[in-house]
């Protein structure tokens, strides 16, 4: 016996983000530390900046996703980064490194 | 860190090893399969720093590797469709031998199209029956369901319901169940990719609840076949939120370890029993009305109740089970939670959470035979379950100002020189969400709400 059925799966938008240049060093460059303010994310991003610290002369940090740092109200509280913020970010800063603590 | 390389610098994201799969597919379906992302071997919440330092020690090449050059965008694990209106039809063969019954569950399990458990065939004439139930037209789109941004359109809607084993007359209210989750105040993409367990549980209130057949007496939420209506919405919510949000065990859908729950949970009010006003009424419908509330919980816990002789003793009994400090108790002084909704991550506040409290008839008459409303009781539950203030902002502090002014309710933080003093676990009492349902007994249910909550009315044809 032969049985039609039909696809229950969705079609989906198709978005294209095209990956952004690489740098070709993180010398002299301002790296953004992105913590969604979950536990421990903000641990993780700062023993990035140690490292890079050691490894690349000059190297300035950003740090993002605290809304209970002073002078940075309200900044990505454990939600993702929205495009007001990623523009906002990609103006100060040369690239970022992220956690989630997931 | 989709958003961080569409502004134009690159971005790396350091995660749980055991949320790879689930990272892979968010970047999929946000369009950048290439993005960059290290694992560790354990999540960084609840460790101690050492610990985490030296797991990310062992990640930093990778890390410093992710911003200097472009990884191998790897091979999309499933193929993104667009365009055409036209669903796919597929022919399998059935036979009488075991094999040959299964076909039709191996086809779509291939496919990762179920949730593990046998399903009706979707066979057009099955799905044509199912949106003659609806005045909706079948290609009208819904809402756009994350994370895998599907298209729930009111036919493949119709076919998850037929593969869930609904009839018909069921269908409205499932429609109205993806109403409420296309409501941004819902936050259903973190509901559908959290790593944390929860799942929606679906509130039927009016004259839709008798005429689908949802059992709102004994039982109801468990299994048996006078609980088939309850069981078949809610699980046709699962599949949609497989196969239409794309939210795949392991992948979109990273809980740690999962809920039965999860399968679906679908239940009416016992208005016919109930000494208060239906929930729906609460919210401006009218009695003979129908809606549906969809609100993400985790849970539930069953509270006794037998040794209660009075109000206080019941809602004393309830109170004890709610609170531990993780559980987001005293959250409402760092300000609303945001959802965010599309591709371009739109932020819209919210209040949150609602912890649904299903009351059996035998719990709510031994309220209101005191003369308790429904509204006295929420706002007894208010006033009682309370949170330490010193123990909360321990745990994580409120947002303050260069100062160290609180920014939210900055009237209140006087209290923080009283090291004794407590503060409501919810912000308001219209969160205890009080819901009369179940056989006449001694119980109840409760539930952790975790994100957003919505009511939707119901359209029949």
């Amino acid at each position: 016996m032969k049985l039609q059925i039909m696809s229950p799966a969705a079609d989906r938008i198709d978005f294209k983000v095209p990956p952004a240049p690489r740098l070709t060093s993180l010398e002299g460059k301002t790296i953004g530390l992105y913590n969604n303010m979950t536990g421990g994310a903000d641990v993780a991003v700062d023993r990035v900046a140690e490292h890079i610290s050691q490894r690349f002369a000059n190297v300035k940090f950003e740090r993002y996703g605290g809304d209970i740092r002073s002078g940075r109200p309200i900044l990505s509280r454990g939600v993702h980064i929205d495009e007001e913020e990623a523009s906002r970010i990609a103006k100060e800063v040369d690239a970022v490194v992220g956690a989630t603590a997931h | 860190m989709v958003a961080v390389e569409k502004a134009g610098i690159p971005a790396v994201a350091i995660a749980a090893r055991s949320f790879a799969r689930a990272w892979q597919s968010c970047v999929d379906g946000w369009g950048q399969p290439s993005t960059a992302f290290v694992t560790i071997p354990h999540a960084t919440t609840g460790q101690q720093a050492d610990f985490i330092r030296r797991m990310v020690d062992e990640q930093i090449d990778g890390i410093i590797q992710g911003l200097t050059s472009i990884q191998t965008s790897p091979k999309m694990g499933r193929g993104v469709q667009n365009g055409s209106n036209a669903t796919e039809v597929f022919t399998v063969e059935m036979d009488e031998t075991p094999e040959g019954l299964d076909s039709v569950n191996r086809f779509l399990a291939e496919r990762d199209w179920s949730d593990g458990i046998p399903v009706v065939p979707p066979t057009p004439i099955a799905v044509e029956r199912m949106l003659k139930a609806t005045n909706r037209q079948p290609q009208d789109v819904l809402m756009v369901m994350e994370p895998g941004f599907g298209l729930a359109t009111v036919e493949k809607i119709a076919i998850n319901a037929v593969m869930a084993g609904c009839r018909p007359e069921q269908f409205p209210i499932l429609l109205a169940a993806i109403d409420c989750l296309a409501r941004p105040e819902m936050n259903h993409r973190d509901m559908q990719v959290s790593g944390h367990s929860e799942a929606p549980l679906i509130l039927v209130n009016g004259p839709i609840a008798k005429k689908a057949g949802i059992n709102f007496g004994t039982t109801a939420m468990g299994p048996g076949v006078v609980n088939s209506a309850n069981t078949a919405v809610g699980r046709a919510l699962r599949l949609c939120l497989i196969n239409i949000g794309y939210c795949k065990a392991g992948e979109g859908d990273p809980n740690f370890v999962g809920l039965p729950t999860k399968f679906g949970m679908c239940i009416a009010e016992n208005e016919e029993v109930s000494p208060w006003q239906p929930y729906h009424v609460d919210k401006g419908f009218q009695r003979d009305e129908s809606a549906v509330t969809v609100i993400t919980v985790t849970g539930p816990t069953t509270i006794i109740d037998s040794s209660s002789r009075s109000p206080e003793d019941t809602l004393d009994n309830i109170a004890s089970m709610m609170f531990y400090r993780n559980a987001g108790a005293g959250g409402w002084l760092r300000g609303w939670q945001s959802a965010q909704v599309g591709h371009t991550n739109q932020r819209v506040r919210y209040q949150g959470p609602y912890h649904p409290v299903i009351l059996s008839p035998s719990r709510a008459v031994i309220l209101a035979e005191a003369g308790m409303s429904k509204q006295d009781a929420q706002q007894w539950l208010h006033q009682k379950c309370r949170v330490d203030l010193k123990s909360m902002l321990g745990a994580r502090d409120v947002p303050r100002d260069a100062d160290g002014k609180w920014l939210n309710y900055p009237e209140l933080q006087y209290l923080e020189n009283d090291p004794n003093a407590t503060v409501p676990a919810l912000e308001s009492p219209e969160q205890y969400l009080l819901f009369v349902t179940g056989g006449t007994t001694h119980y109840a249910h409760f539930f952790y709400g975790t994100y957003g909550i919505a009511t939707v009315p119901v359209y029949e044809t």
